[in-house]
């Protein structure tokens, strides 16, 4: 051991007692629960916890980073350092230009050799994100026919299934989780097979409902949205009203037109030919041995004249019913949901597919949950779509793919008859 | 049922008394509270992060409204974000929380964003044990002094002051002014809520901060949240400092 002269130890004697004076001072300042009737939890435990973890640790945010860069590598988003001009990257990373989570351009300090493919950055499921089993998700059987806006013919039923993509708070479009939401319209083109088609449980945007921001956010989806070639079918969200559950909106009702309404019609219905935000979208084999219609229920702009068509089109027979709806059962204050539902218990139907919780799971016997496309997450589980896909016995059955990974939650499986009870 | 985490020692305490000079100008006589107070169940201590936040100066107006679709929160350069909430090990906090922050007008206007699907706000009055419920805590560290706001989703704050070492004295007023946001039924957990955020603006001679760029305080913002199933957590930002920025 080597040695350390006197005067050394004397420095060395009188910084440690300095240290511990400042460390103890602060620590003093901040560690003073005393007699129990201090609010919980309320000291300050030591000062600028922020540490420098930024080693390729997973990441959907920079401000997640603590000054590090969340940016896109590998095929997913992983916090770096940024080198600056002047500051060198450590030896055994590399200064490369990269694109930042929201699509910036940056320069980073990349791992040499793989790309954040290390003990920290594995590739695999992302740490500190629970413990859900994912395997590869098998599509089963190739798909051939064609579904466009007015519907079409398919050899199966086969498609994605996304929801809720917003940001936090009204009006916050730089927090627009774009990076999510283009992702997830990259892994559903990416599915082998590729699905048809996909459609989207509601809550595009968070913005004020008179203001501006709601088409803004919009072109971002729409932006993110083009990774995936094939038809969106989009159902509307109570965001796309005035943003409350509880809204109602529409000509006649009592938020009226919004403009978070309105670009909402304009930017992703008039694309699909559709001028209300309820319609019906007719499905069939080209032998004839099924059909399939899928109702789009728009809770947040509930009419009579809805009320009606509901009625009519659950009246039609076919062999497969899905409601589209971005309130489940539960989220009643919605004022389209206790009156759906009522038309709904009075008809066959396979599955109701609803969003607005920030999660996914089998909300009901017959209701699946699909909300964690980007928006933030009230649940434990991740980010991510569903696939929906009819197999060759007519089961559909229900899967959640995990959208950093492109691995399906092997806990989350269901599959039901077309009268929508439960399959094997 | 977890007990508040303590520090106390007898060297800590004995130089927090040499350091503590003066602070807490408001310190008032510790106030004795009910017994709810003192047996308050404790949320976890476990949010992870923390840093120094540079918050930018107000650069529009901000109307409490509860919404932040004011100028003052999306104007070019925006406020200054926590990001999202996390748990002591990295993970991400759920549900999902953050914060946001800019200054001026002798305000520190503060924006909390809660994710939440069963909104439970404890009914309680002004300066009650609001962290029984769901509920934002931020805490404002400065010399020697540690003020804490707590604020539920209907917007009733609990503010107090504690001079290092000392008791909680709740008779001291932040002077906030709260707007709150819900979208949901609070306290009803047959159905599904989306999520509450709260607006709020601090006078900074509350704080005893002048409002002059390159001023700083010790800070930390947590939430606490009770799911569905009863099962609480809590995330945060973390511990470190504000940084009022020109």
């Amino acid at each position: 051991m080597e040695r350390i002269p006197g005067s050394t130890v004397w420095r060395h004697l009188l910084t440690a007692f300095v240290l511990l004076l400042s460390g103890a001072s602060f620590a003093a300042l901040v560690s003073c629960a005393s007699d129990g009737e201090a609010p919980p939890d309320s000291a300050i435990a030591g000062g600028g916890a922020g540490s420098a973890t930024f080693a390729c640790s997973f990441c959907v945010a920079s401000e997640q980073c603590h000054g590090g860069i969340c940016a896109q590598l590998g095929g997913d988003t992983y916090c770096v350092p940024a080198c600056l001009e002047g500051r060198a990257c450590r030896g055994d990373r590399q200064c490369l230009a990269a694109t930042d989570v929201r699509g910036n351009e940056v320069r980073v300090c990349v791992p040499r050799g793989d790309v954040c493919a290390g003990p920290d950055g594995t590739g695999a499921a992302p740490r500190g994100r629970g413990s859900t089993a994912r395997a590869a998700y098998d599509g089963g059987a190739p798909v051939t026919g064609f579904v466009g806006p007015s519907g079409g013919s398919a050899s199966r039923l086969y498609f994605a299934v996304v929801g809720d993509t917003r940001p936090p708070t009204e009006d916050d479009t730089p927090s627009y989780p774009l990076a999510i939401i283009t992702r997830i319209y990259a892994h559903i083109e990416a599915l082998s097979p590729r699905p048809l088609f996909a459609i989207s449980t509601g809550d595009y945007v968070f913005a004020a409902p008179r203001g501006t921001e709601g088409a803004t956010q919009l072109d971002l989806y729409l932006g993110a949205r083009k990774r995936y070639s094939g038809t969106l079918f989009p159902a509307m969200g109570n965001h796309e009203c005035t943003g409350f559950t509880d809204s109602n909106c529409g000509i006649g009702n009592a938020d009226g037109v919004t403009n978070n309404f309105t670009a909402f019609v304009s930017k992703l219905l008039t694309p699909i030919h559709q001028a209300e935000p309820y319609y019906e979208i007719d499905i069939g084999a080209p032998n004839g041995t099924w059909t399939a219609k899928l109702l789009f229920v728009a809770a947040n702009a509930w009419t009579a004249s809805q009320a009606t068509w509901l009625e009519q089109a659950m009246s039609k027979p076919t062999t497969y019913t899905f409601l589209i709806r971005h309130e489940g059962a539960s989220a009643d204050t919605a004022p389209g949901v206790k009156p759906s539902e009522a038309i709904m218990r009075s008809h066959p139907y396979t599955l109701a597919i609803v969003g607005h919780s920030h999660t996914y799971e089998r909300s009901g016997a017959r209701e699946v949950l699909v909300g964690n496309g980007g928006a933030p997450l009230s649940g434990s589980k991740n980010y991510g779509f569903a696939v929906v896909s009819q197999s060759a016995d007519g089961a559909v059955a229900v899967d959640m793919i995990d959208y950093a990974s492109g691995l399906a939650d092997t806990n989350f499986h269901f599959a039901l008859r077309a009268d929508g009870t439960a399959a094997p | 049922m977890e007990r508040p985490r303590r520090r106390n020692t007898a060297l800590l305490a004995i130089v927090a008394a040499l350091v503590v000079a003066g602070g807490c100008a408001r310190l008032r006589l510790a106030r004795r509270l009910g017994s709810a107070k003192s047996t308050a169940p404790p949320p976890r201590v476990d949010d992870a992060r923390g840093s120094r936040l540079i918050v930018p100066h107000l650069t529009g107006a901000i109307v409490l409204d509860g919404d932040t679709d004011d100028p003052g929160w999306t104007s070019s350069g925006g406020p200054a974000r926590t990001g999202p909430f996390a748990l002591p090990t990295g993970a991400p906090g759920r549900p999902y929380s953050d914060a946001r922050i800019v200054w001026g007008d002798g305000h520190l206007y503060v924006a909390l964003y809660a994710a939440d699907e069963d909104i439970r706000s404890a009914v309680e009055p002004h300066d009650g044990p609001l962290w029984l419920g769901d509920s934002f805590r931020l805490v404002f560290a400065r010399d020697a002094c540690e003020r804490t706001i707590d604020v539920s989703p209907t917007g009733t704050v609990t503010d107090a002051v504690r001079r290092a070492g000392g008791s909680f004295d709740y008779s001291w007023e932040s002077g906030a002014h709260v707007s709150t946001e819900v979208d949901g039924t609070v306290n009803v957990s047959s159905d599904a809520d989306e999520e509450w955020a709260v607006e709020m603006a601090i006078p900074l001679d509350s704080l005893e901060m002048r409002g002059e760029p390159g001023e700083v305080t010790g800070f930390s913002v947590r939430r606490c949240d009770t799911a569905k199933d009863g099962s609480r957590t809590c995330a945060g930002w973390g511990t470190g400092e504000l940084e009022f920025a020109r």
